[in-house]
């Protein structure tokens, strides 16, 4: 009887045991299987991001790359990457399997537009200083330096360092700083000239003998464009005055003056591009705003205004000293890219006879160097003649350009992971 | 009857009191086992789900399908303090698994412990995710601590109040307990540690890529 008892007994505590056991051990496996299942998850995560960067490093580097990665082992587990092309854009799909978890990563590319930059500069000679404000995205090609602390409303790269100096060493980056970003000052006018003689306007000494030309442009409120132009043949004669649509001259909105001048004014009703190269020749590539320039609906007010400008000079893009002009205040709405110069008022106008006045630009300035626009005392510090420099960056240009404008690598605009 | 039978019913007695008894207290100690594990497997799995929520979100802080809609990135934080964020992304959908191409508003924010008193675990919160305006709701998974710090672009951490534009990185603590713990009443158990089972995840730096691209 006693022997039995201690069996039933033995095996009573050995099935508790077993369950016990069997219990603790389920509840350890599925532990194991979670934080398995998190790493695996988190793992194939990581192997799709790092296909799509480095997917994305090829385009940066070469922008016709479309080849994509065929299904490659990596990492103990497969990657795949494709990219297409929609319109502007470029479209890296990554894929990435790991221990039966697919993970995919899209990432959006597109060439980044200079027109999007508030303030882009080869270097800076005129350091920003205390009291200066720099409205939207903000690059400089070389060390930004900084005296006291001078306000960037927008974010800031730069391709060297940030040397702050004066007595407070303080500049405020609203949206933050980075260094070494190196974005050259660049554009391809033979790229530009193709787009204009395909669907624009391209004008220039048609006798073939390269001779410098000069163009009047009249933007008119109702769409319309009034130019006139003269040719350096001896006796340059300006053409009498022709009034189009400004639609119908250049359908894609493209200006092209090979080896020439541009002067411009007046209200912009549409989106135009004005381009004056230097053809190779040491003169001509400047654009001289000769009054007051800007859009026929003002952006500021209408956020989905369609009226778009951009000029691009070869050299200096001017404020021209004239009686529209000098004394008084002047208006630049448009994206000015100078890329040999750069952008101001000219010499009288600096001066302005003795009178201080303003210069209200919404857009943004691209070019080697800032000009000085002003004379400044030397005991309180502010300008007392010539142009007060006020710019309003126009949000729009984030997303939007000006037909035909210039273009850098590509950036990435949207990345799904 | 002599008194040796006595004395055999008395030792068996006896025995069989004391197997009662460590039966008892195996049996204590299995239940107790039993609660902690599960506690700890259930505090885990929670974690895991919350932590793949949020990777899945703060990677989209500033992402739109159509990228035109979301024109500063750097804008798309709206408010961030050390227990809350307010951002804009592009939430998927069953039919648009990238997202519809219109801006969403997404808040994070941990309620107050005053909200569960109904559990014995006097420290756990709802951590709540809120999408545009909807109404805030939230099942109780066990937070007991949400801290959210913010660095800029040089990873220097941002003081109060933050420059939203200015976050390039953020660093999330989290910390989870079981709701409901074992023998809590106990005052033989000193440390928190001993009632409720706790698991932390510290994400350092998480970092949306559309906060660094343009």
């Amino acid at each position: 009887m006693g022997g039995k008892a201690a069996i039933l007994l033995v095996l009573g505590f050995s099935m508790i045991f077993l369950v016990f056991t069997q219990n603790n051990s389920r509840v350890s496996t599925t532990a194991i299987q979670n934080f398995t299942d998190y790493y695996t998850k988190t793992k194939v995560n990581n192997m799709a991001q790092a296909a799509a960067n480095m997917a994305a490093q090829k385009v940066f580097k070469d922008n016709r790359w479309n080849t994509g990665f065929p299904q490659t082992d990596f990492d103990g587990g497969k990657i795949e990457v494709t990219v297409a092309t929609a319109g502007s854009l470029k479209i890296i799909t990554s894929t990435a399997s790991f221990n039966e978890e697919t993970k995919t990563v899209k990432v959006k590319l597109k060439r980044e537009d200079y027109s999007k930059y508030g303030n882009f500069y080869e270097h800076v000679s005129a350091i920003p200083a205390t009291g200066d404000t720099f409205r939207g995205p903000f690059h400089v090609n070389s060390d930004l330096k900084t005296w006291g602390d001078p306000v960037f409303m927008g974010k800031v790269t730069m391709k060297g360092n940030l040397v702050k100096m004066g007595p407070t060493k303080n500049p405020d980056f609203r949206e933050g700083y980075e260094r070494g970003k190196d974005k050259p000052l660049d554009f391809d006018t033979l790229g530009m000239r193709s787009f204009a003689k395909a669907n624009g306007l391209v004008l220039k000494d048609t006798t073939g003998n390269g001779r410098k030309i000069q163009v009047k442009l009249k933007l008119l409120s109702n769409g319309n464009v009034k130019y006139r132009y003269r040719i350096f043949d001896g006796t340059p004669t300006w053409t009498s005055p022709k009034t189009t649509p400004l639609k119908t001259l250049t359908p894609n909105g493209l200006i092209y003056v090979e080896h020439g001048d541009v002067f411009i004014k007046g209200t912009l009703n549409g989106q135009l591009s004005v381009v004056a190269s230097t053809q190779k020749h040491s003169d001509g590539g400047n654009i001289y705003q000769t009054d007051d320039l800007k859009y026929n609906t003002d952006p500021l007010v209408d956020p989905h205004a369609p009226d778009i400008l951009g000029l691009i000079a070869e050299k200096n893009i001017r404020l021209q000293y004239n009686n529209n002009t000098k004394h008084h205040d002047i208006i630049t709405q448009a994206s000015m890219f100078a890329k040999n110069g750069n952008i101001g008022p000219d010499n009288r106008l600096v001066n302005n006879d003795g009178v201080l006045s303003r210069w209200k630009i919404l857009g943004g300035l691209i070019a080697k160097d800032i000009r000085v626009t002003a004379k400044y005392s030397w005991s309180t510090g502010k300008p007392y003649k010539g142009y007060q420099f006020v710019h309003t960056y126009d949000p729009r240009l984030r997303i939007k350009s000006p037909p035909h404008f210039p273009q850098l690598k590509y950036e990435v605009v949207s990345w799904f992971e | 009857m002599g008194s040796s039978t006595i004395l055999d019913i008395l030792g068996s007695s006896f025995v069989g009191g004391m197997l009662l008894l460590i039966m008892f207290r195996l049996n204590d100690a299995s239940v107790e086992n039993s609660y902690t594990y599960a506690g700890n497997l259930i505090v885990q799995q929670n974690l895991v789900s919350i932590v793949e929520v949020i990777n899945h979100d703060f990677n989209k802080i500033g992402y739109c399908e159509k990228w035109e809609n979301m024109p500063d990135p750097l804008n798309a934080i709206i408010s961030a303090t050390d227990t809350s964020i307010s951002f804009l992304t592009d939430l998927s959908t069953p039919s648009h698994p990238y997202g519809d191409g219109i801006i969403d508003t997404l808040k994070y924010y941990s309620g107050s412990v005053s909200e569960l008193t109904e559990t014995p675990n006097p420290r756990d919160r709802i951590l709540y995710r809120v999408e545009g305006n909807s109404i805030p709701g939230g099942s109780n998974l066990g937070v007991t601590y949400f801290k959210l710090s913010y660095f800029d672009v040089q990873g220097h951490l941002l003081s109060y109040p933050i420059t939203t534009s200015k976050i390039r990185s953020i660093q999330i603590d989290l910390k989870l307990e079981d709701v409901y713990g074992y023998d809590t009443s106990n005052m033989d158990k000193e440390s928190y540690q001993e009632r409720y089972a706790d698991a932390i995840w510290k994400q350092l730096r998480i970092s949306s890529p559309n906060l660094r691209n343009r």
